[in-house]
């Protein structure tokens, strides 16, 4: 814990730094790689300690995001506030988690990965189509006009003044979402040093054997998929209300295949692997989206779409990590061992 | 009426998955591994069709001589195409946890999409050429040379396929390899071989089967693998995983519920559902195979031994 | 001497295979019982079948006279019998200790809200376990390996860990499938007086192995299973001259030379 104060202390200060040297347009950059943060250490839960390959997990983003959408816009006519808006959203989304989890308990690996993909589809095929007869979800066009992220009169999606300084939306949002994030990564620690998370790395290094020491296993793996879910759907709250509009664009199987980019690439099942795999995969992206400039400039034109270089990135990264770094880029002790095949 | 015109679409539609089950059930009947990029392999195959089938009608020859040649070179094609995922992707993790090559082939699938993307563009691509043919109907039912040809020739291909796999030298190779790999190898099998080939052969099926999906629904798009795929897996899993005669059933009674399940689930559902959930189907078809006969409808009951 | 386990009428097939046939056994409290006979007679998949991870066909078995769950391992694990493997299955990638950890988990309650919010009650029981896991290691004399991987362990350290793991759930019965294979007679010798020692500590130890003096000498009671049917039971000295237990070792052994 004493290791890491530098690291807060930076992490506080990197908003201001990045908008007075670079822009307001790249803290909402940052922003939304702390939410990626949060997903990543969600899904780290369950891909990482309990080694359940989930590919559908956006689909509890999604069912987060709705949550706060719906109780908090025109939609519905409702308002909520936030903090019983996004406790709710939390909760469907674990809910969520245990039932398509339930099913799928008995499955191998391999079979729950595509399951866990279907799961996802369905959800974003409900959401695309549960306009009619009743209008629920507003179909492809998604909601809008969802309130903004407040506490009592303050918004953190608007402006504010401090002390003579005007402190710009973004970094608002950077704090709370920063809390959330602290908040997130120190639950994961403990649950990882804890009988809980001895529990589930047991059932991911020997599920049989587990078994046989008394572990429940079908109740830890939905206590995985339900937790895990329960972090997508408070990042997916969050999110709802950053944007003020959600659609079911956002919750295609990419943002799945993307959020286990990132788990795999700093390291499954070591938080700070998660962090560094997500903020890479976060900020470089939006590297990438300048290289349309300097296409332009070095080649005369546009030649690869940025978007799918970003894809491309992400494909390779996972294909080449397998290969030759299964332990991710900061892997555990632990991890490394077990994806170092003899 | 309507009843045995769905189950005829569904039947043409069936044998296409049936086509792709057999890459995933002979894939995983081997190695044990859910060859994600399969359904990418298919729009690959399909894609490159279409458009050298445009290129040799623009060189001037007919319509059928043009299709003929391009889907040659498009089994070709992907036959090296699965040959190369197999070598690099597969090969050096196959002693490696079951996480790992799961991991690589969802990244194949994505780089094959996104390759496909760059090359094609993401917009529906048109197949060229009139392919409306000519149809017989029999008491208001209708069936098109197409719908017929794709039926007969996807029988004829799984007929060649079993008595590939039971009666030549390297079907009994494969039969062994799938029992146990260091028993075949023991037997002098090159099971390396045996694999290598067995992602040939599966491709080569892959490219046949989007050459049909691509004319039967006469667009193509770098998407098109993602979901035929699914089903195509889900097919494989209905008849049993790792089973032949299971992967052909299971794609044809996956095509015909599905076509049944499009056809009437506005009236089951009284207009609350609409045939735009039908690709919800294969999911809950999926999902509720997995949860009641996990070992399929032809698989036999394995309990893992301690 | 009252029986803690009673094993009755217990059948099982796999496809064709008829790997137990009719299969009962009583074991007695406080007392170690053999199990022996040649490969492939049912032996292991008795223990799976006591242990919850295969469901018999038929049969049912009691402990302290009560009804035994079926194919629930981590119920078993829950009424006292813990076990180990034939082909060692430890927790590869963790720690020696966190293995032992794992093993107390029925002893020890912290829940999901009581690990994040670490309270008073968690931090307590987590000092406690690890004061409990250091005394079965040291027990099987592991102590100075606690932050190994227990993959990196030798073989014999292996089966002394997984020993240790399974008494760290302090079960009533310990199942041993082949304990002393791949040891040499040290080794043996020494496993043969760790197993005393559980013994004597009041577990009734259940133990498979091929050795037949090795045994002889270490058990008050042997069973041989034959082609999935027990063909003789009782007194050790008994059963070794017993007609029918000769002539299944001596076919095996003929089938061998064959
Ligand atoms: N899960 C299973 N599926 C199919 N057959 C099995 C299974 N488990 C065991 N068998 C078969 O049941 C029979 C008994 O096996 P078991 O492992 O119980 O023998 P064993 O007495 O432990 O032999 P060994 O001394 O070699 O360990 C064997 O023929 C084995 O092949
Ligand atoms: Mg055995």
């Amino acid at each position: 814990m004493k290791k890491s104060l530098p690291l807060i202390v930076l992490a506080c200060l990197l908003p201001w730094l990045v908008y007075v040297f670079i822009g307001q347009s790249w803290v909402r950059i940052l922003d939304f790689s702390l939410l990626y943060l949060m997903l990543s250490l969600g899904l780290n839960v369950v891909v990482g300690y309990a080694g359940l390959l989930d590919l559908g997990y956006i689909a509890f983003f999604a069912v987060g995001a709705y949550s706060y959408a719906l109780l908090s816009s025109p939609q519905f006519g409702l308002h909520w506030p936030l903090l019983v808006i996004l406790p709710i959203g939390a909760l469907c989304a674990g809910v969520f988690g245990v039932l398509l989890g339930a099913p799928t308990l008995r499955l191998k690996g391999d079979y729950l990965a595509i399951v866990t993909l279907g799961f996802g589809e369905i959800i974003r095929i409900f959401l695309n189509n549960l306009s009619t007869p009743i209008n629920i979800t507003n179909g492809p066009q998604g909601i809008s006009e969802i309130d903004p992220l407040h506490v009592g009169s303050f918004v953190f999606n608007h402006s504010s003044a401090l002390m003579g300084i005007s402190v710009p939306s973004v970094i608002h949002i950077y704090y709370l979402f920063l809390l959330a994030v602290i908040v997130t990564i120190v639950f994961s620690y403990r649950l990882e040093k804890s009988r809980v998370g001895r529990a589930w790395m047991a059932i991911r290094e020997d599920e049989l054997a587990a078994s046989c020491v008394g572990i429940h296993t079908k109740r830890y793996k939905l206590l995985a998929f339900g937790l895990g879910a329960t972090m997508g759907g408070l990042s997916g709250g969050l999110f709802a209300g950053f944007q003020e509009f959600v659609s079911p664009e956002s919750f295609t199987l990419m943002e799945s295949v993307m959020i286990l980019c990132m788990v795999v690439l700093g390291g499954m099942g070591h938080i700070p692997g998660v962090i560094v795999g997500s903020l890479l995969l976060s900020v470089l992206p939006e590297l990438l989206r300048e290289s349309a400039g300097w296409q332009k400039s070095l080649l005369g034109s546009v030649w690869v779409d940025p978007a799918n270089l970003r894809l491309i990135m992400f494909a390779l990264a996972l294909v080449i990590m397998m290969l030759l770094r299964p332990e991710g880029l900061i892997p555990s002790s632990v991890r490394k061992k077990e994806l170092h095949h003899e | 009426m309507i009843f045995w015109q769905q189950v005829i679409n569904g039947l043409t539609l069936g044998s296409i998955y049936a086509l792709v089950a057999l890459g995933y059930t002979m894939v995983y009947g081997i190695m044990e591994l859910i060859n994600f990029a399969h359904g990418d392999v298919v729009m690959v195959g399909a894609l490159i069709a279409l458009t050298l089938t445009q290129w040799f009608m623009q060189q001037g020859l007919g319509f059928p001589l043009s299709l003929l040649l391009a889907s040659g070179l498009s089994i070709c094609v992907c036959m090296l195409l699965g040959w190369v995922i197999e070598r690099v992707a597969y090969r050096p993790l196959r002693t490696a946890p079951k996480l790992a090559p799961l991991i690589t082939a969802i990244g194949l699938s994505l780089l094959l999409q996104q390759l496909a993307a760059l090359i094609w563009g993401k917009s529906y691509l048109p197949f060229p050429g009139n392919l409306e043919g000519s149809s017989y109907a029999w008491h208001g039912i209708v069936i098109s040379s197409l719908q017929l040809s794709i039926f007969i020739l996807s029988l004829l291909l799984m007929f060649l396929l079993w008595q590939l796999v039971h009666h030549t030298k390297l079907g009994r190779a494969m039969r062994s390899t799938a029992q146990s790999v260091p028993f075949a190898q023991l037997m002098g099998v090159n099971t390396n071989q045996v694999i290598s080939q067995t992602f040939i052969i599966g491709s080569a099926l892959a490219a046949v089967a989007g050459v049909m999906d691509v004319m039967y629904y006469s667009v193509g798009n770098y998407t098109m693998g993602f979901l035929l795929g699914l089903k195509a897996f889900t097919a494989a899993v209905l008849g049993g995983i790792g089973n032949l005669k299971g992967a052909m059933l299971g794609g044809l009674l996956l095509g015909v519920l599905e076509a049944l399940g499009a056809g009437y689930i506005g009236d089951i559902t009284h207009g609350i559902m609409g045939s735009n959930y039908k690709d919800v189907f294969a999911f809950f078809v999926l999902i509720l195979v997995l949860i009641f006969r996990p070992n399929g409808l032809l698989g036999s009951n394995n309990q893992e031994k301690v | 001497m009252s029986n803690i386990l009673e094993v009755n009428a217990i059948s099982k097939r796999f496809g064709g295979l008829i790997a137990l046939n009719n299969v009962s056994l009583v074991i007695p409290q406080h007392s170690i019982v053999g199990l022996i006979g040649p490969n492939g007679a049912g032996k292991t998949t008795l223990f799976n079948i006591i242990t919850g991870l295969y469901r018999p066909d038929q049969g049912h078995m009691l402990l302290l006279g009560k009804r035994l769950p079926v194919g629930q391992a981590h119920e078993v694990a829950r009424c006292g019998i813990a076990r180990t493997f034939q082909n060692i299955r430890l927790f590869g990638h963790l720690t020696v200790l966190e293995n032992i950890l794992v093993g107390r988990h029925l002893r020890s309650t912290a829940s999901v809200l009581g690990a994040i919010f670490n309270t008073a009650h968690t931090r307590q029981e987590e000092r406690e376990m690890r004061d409990k896991a250091f005394y079965f290691l040291n027990y099987v004399g592991l102590s100075h390996r606690a932050q190994d991987y227990a993959k990196t362990l030798s073989y014999g350290d292996q089966r002394r860990l997984e020993i240790a793991r399974a008494l760290a759930t302090e079960p009533q019965v310990l199942a041993l499938d082949e304990p002393a294979a791949g040891m040499n007679s040290k080794e043996r010798q020494d496993l043969a007086q760790l197993i005393q020692r559980i013994k004597e500590e009041g577990v009734t130890v259940l133990v498979i192995e091929h050795d037949v003096k090795w045994i002889m000498s270490l058990c008050q009671q042997v069973s041989v299973l034959h082609f999935g049917q027990v063909i003789a039971e009782g007194d050790p000295h008994l059963v070794q001259n017993n007609a029918k237990v000769i002539e299944a070792y001596l076919g095996r052994g003929q089938h061998h030379v064959a």
